[in-house]
């Protein structure tokens, strides 16, 4: 009996620790099918692009928090809310802060952190050595080789119905079959290249930029039209600019294979 | 001859002043030089803004707030909806033709979601859509001239667009004529849509968004206003008897088509679909469609409360698409005399409940015992006794005489067999109280008569007599 439990709680630990030292879990190189169809040149028609191979990379288990931007701003005083350069964040950079140095009560502290712009995100994983995952590599870990996909839109439409206003859950939601935590329910991400898919702002453009057609009613511009919550995702990216802050709007870092 | 031609010719004027009264032509209106400026006063449904008086074009300043807001959508029933201003439907606009409008939509910062606007009066691409996608805590300005008059929705138009839509983000703006409208005592916003949760109609607790469901078109509510019960009860409309009212009646969908009526009032005017320099008459039902809209005018009559439905009728009666007014004042016996008589009516020569036996009925298998009576009794019943009688039998004092103890029953089989078979409609005594109402007479089966006595008889510390079909076939009162 006592063997067994020590058992289960090696592979308790074996699992804990797959993200290994770089504190990033490896996502397996795979085919990636982009949500968003392309024009081709000179064409009015949208086709699909076929799957492409991602190389392999490791991702953030979980959307870094509160208590991780403290430390990142402690050591770097310039990305700090009374210092941060206004071409870097909006006016409501880091607004649910009490302070500079103070996230406001511990119950926060496993919470994702929010109201940071593209600028102050990438600066913290760049102290780490690495970056934003790009948008092909954070839907592909989302997409994580087909698994779950049922209960990542429900988890999507019922984060959708939660009411506004309260702090986002606290990381450590069930992990998918990569090993990877709350990529929906809790916050929106920011991507490296968030902007690449901007369309023009109107959904339903058929005039919008290459590569674009999704803000809106363009459903026949991308790969399911009935994945609603991807259209949510993209619609959001397409809504920011890079000093740009929300308060339901993370982040998590990427870098090369670990 | 020239008679004819002359009035043909007064007439044709006519509908050319009235044309010329609300159809300035749109390089009119976009040369019509703008004059001051004024911030746009916004209202919740049902209320409107006050009618223009301003004889120019002028600069109005138009700032709309899109909040994601948690509020009811039937009783016990929460739901998280997007509005523009805070309740659905959205904020009703009001303009002057050739008025040009400084549009801010501004997304609050608490919301998850970016939004934009896409107003049907607008002239450009995507309604302003393109000119609007706003991340949270932030604010887009865009300006457009009005060049057409009419009654249109806005909605928003962010992908999924059938879920921004689906969430409540639609509304009404009003671009008067220049000669405006006619004066009237009320007017009225309301606005149609449909609603699609993960719970079935009336399940309740905070519904998430069912993707499924509005994909397959397959709504759970359809209500006025935003909610179940949004007008009726002390939140209807109110009118007095000699009234006009003006209802600015809007579809968001984003799926379902009103048939917009109003039951017991018919419209003396409606400008269909919205728009303004063709007016129709005397009309019952007016289709709204998903996305568009209608003006209806009527003069109350008579008082009274006159329902407000979609007349697909499923949608009024359980998915919630109904609204009162309620309109007081002296009656009207001429136009409308109320009920005059109320009168029994029995068809000639048998019970009131004759006109059963006219179906097809398949016999259920005879008892073979006295228990079995008693249980198939039991059955017949309650779907046909129990509702006067009383499950316990002791009736309703002054009105259903008990079958409990009762004197009148056990005292007499046949006598309860006639009585079952031919109906009562005179007075008599059951222990001790006088009752005068009517039973009618029951076309069931010999069987069915002999259980349900059977039944009877066996409860309530009553005889424990049984009545077996033969008896009942003897004793039984025939139709005529």
């Amino acid at each position: 009996m006592r063997a067994a439990a020590g058992v289960a709680f090696a592979l308790l630990a074996t699992a804990a620790s797959a993200a290994g030292a770089s504190g990033l879990v490896p996502i397996p190189a795979g085919p990636y099918t982009p949500f968003q169809k392309v024009k081709a040149a000179y064409s009015a028609e949208a086709a699909p692009l076929a799957p492409r191979v991602l190389a392999a990379f490791g991702l953030d288990e979980e959307p870094v928090t509160n208590a991780e931007f403290l430390a990142f701003v402690t050591a770097h005083p310039e990305w700090r809310r009374s210092a941060i350069k206004t071409l870097f964040a909006d006016g409501r950079y880091l607004r649910r802060w009490k302070a500079d140095l103070d996230f406001g009560g511990a119950a926060r502290a496993g919470q994702p952190v929010t109201n940071v712009s593209w600028f102050a995100a990438e600066a913290y994983c760049k102290a780490r050595g690495l970056r934003l995952p790009t948008t092909a590599q954070w839907e592909y870990a989302l997409a994580d080789a087909g698994r779950g996909q049922d209960q990542v839109r429900a988890r999507s439409l019922e984060w959708f119905a939660v009411p506004n206003g309260a702090d986002p859950g606290a990381v450590g939601g069930p992990a998918n079959g990569f090993g990877v935590r709350d990529m929906v329910g809790l916050v929106w991400e920011w991507t490296w290249d968030f902007d690449a898919f901007a369309m023009t702002a109107e959904s339903r453009d058929p005039n919008g930029k290459d590569g674009a057609a999704v803000c809106g009613g363009a459903a026949a511009g991308v790969a399911d039209a009935s994945d609603y919550p991807a259209f949510m995702r993209y619609a959001m990216r397409a809504s920011l600019k890079a000093p740009y802050t929300a308060d339901t709007l993370g982040f998590r870092c990427a870098g090369g294979a670990p | 001859m020239k008679r004819r031609s002359l009035s043909s010719g007064v007439a044709l004027a006519a509908i050319l002043a009235a044309g010329a009264a609300f159809a300035a032509s749109r390089d009119d209106n976009r040369a019509d030089p703008v004059i001051g400026e004024e911030s746009a006063v916004l209202t919740d449904a049902p209320n409107t803004p006050p009618a223009i008086h301003r004889d120019h074009a002028t600069k109005v300043i138009v700032h709309l707030e899109v909040k994601e807001v948690e509020g009811q959508l039937a009783d016990g029933v929460r739901y998280v909806f997007w509005t523009f201003g805070g309740h659905v439907p959205g904020k009703f606009i009001r303009i002057r033709e050739g008025d040009e409008v400084e549009f801010h939509l501004d997304n609050h910062p608490d919301n998850k979601n970016p939004h934009n606007i896409d107003l049907h009066a607008v002239n450009g691409p995507g309604g302003g859509a393109a000119a609007s996608l706003t991340a949270p805590g932030h604010s887009s300005v865009f300006s457009f001239k009005a060049l057409n008059p009419g009654l249109f929705v806005y909605h928003c138009a962010t992908a999924p667009v059938a879920m921004h839509v689906g969430n409540g983000m639609y509304g009404l703006i009003l671009v008067e004529p220049k000669g405006g409208l006619p004066p009237v005592d009320h007017e009225y916003y309301v606005m149609q849509s449909d609603f699609y949760t993960q719970g079935k109609n009336g399940e309740k607790g905070l519904q998430p968004f069912s993707m499924e469901k509005v994909i397959d078109e397959k709504p759970d509510y359809i209500v006025f206003n935003g909610s179940v019960g949004s007008m009726v009860g002390d939140k209807a409309l109110t009118a007095k008897v000699g009234e006009t009212v003006r209802l600015f009646v809007g579809d968001g969908g984003p799926n379902v088509v009103s048939s917009f009526h109003a039951i017991g009032q018919i419209f003396d005017t409606v400008y269909a679909e919205g728009n303004m320099s063709t007016p129709t008459h005397n009309v019952q039902t007016t289709t709204v469609p998903a996305g568009g809209s209608a003006i209806a005018e009527f003069k109350m009559s008579v008082p009274g409360t006159f329902i407000l439905v979609d007349h697909s009728l499923v949608r009024a009666f359980n998915r919630g698409a109904l609204a009162q007014l309620k309109v007081s004042g002296p009656e009207d016996k001429l136009v409308y005399s109320g009920k005059q008589f109320d009168l029994v009516y029995q068809p000639e020569g048998a019970g009131a409940r004759v006109a059963a036996s006219d179906r097809p009925v398949t016999p259920p298998p005879a008892a073979r015992n006295k228990a079995e009576r008693v249980k198939l009794g039991a059955e017949v019943f309650a779907n046909n006794c129990q509702a006067c009688h009383q499950e316990n039998g002791l009736g309703v004092p002054d009105a259903f005489p008990p079958l409990a103890k009762s004197d009148y029953l056990n005292g007499d089989k046949v006598r309860a067999i006639k009585t079952v078979t031919g109906g009562l409609e005179k007075p008599l005594t059951v222990n001790g109280k006088p009752f005068n109402g009517v039973m009618p007479a029951w076309s069931l089966s010999d069987e069915d008569i002999a259980n349900v006595l059977t039944y009877v008889y066996s409860q309530w510390d009553n005889s424990g007599q049984e009545v077996t079909p033969q008896e009942v076939n003897l004793h039984r009162v025939k139709a005529n």
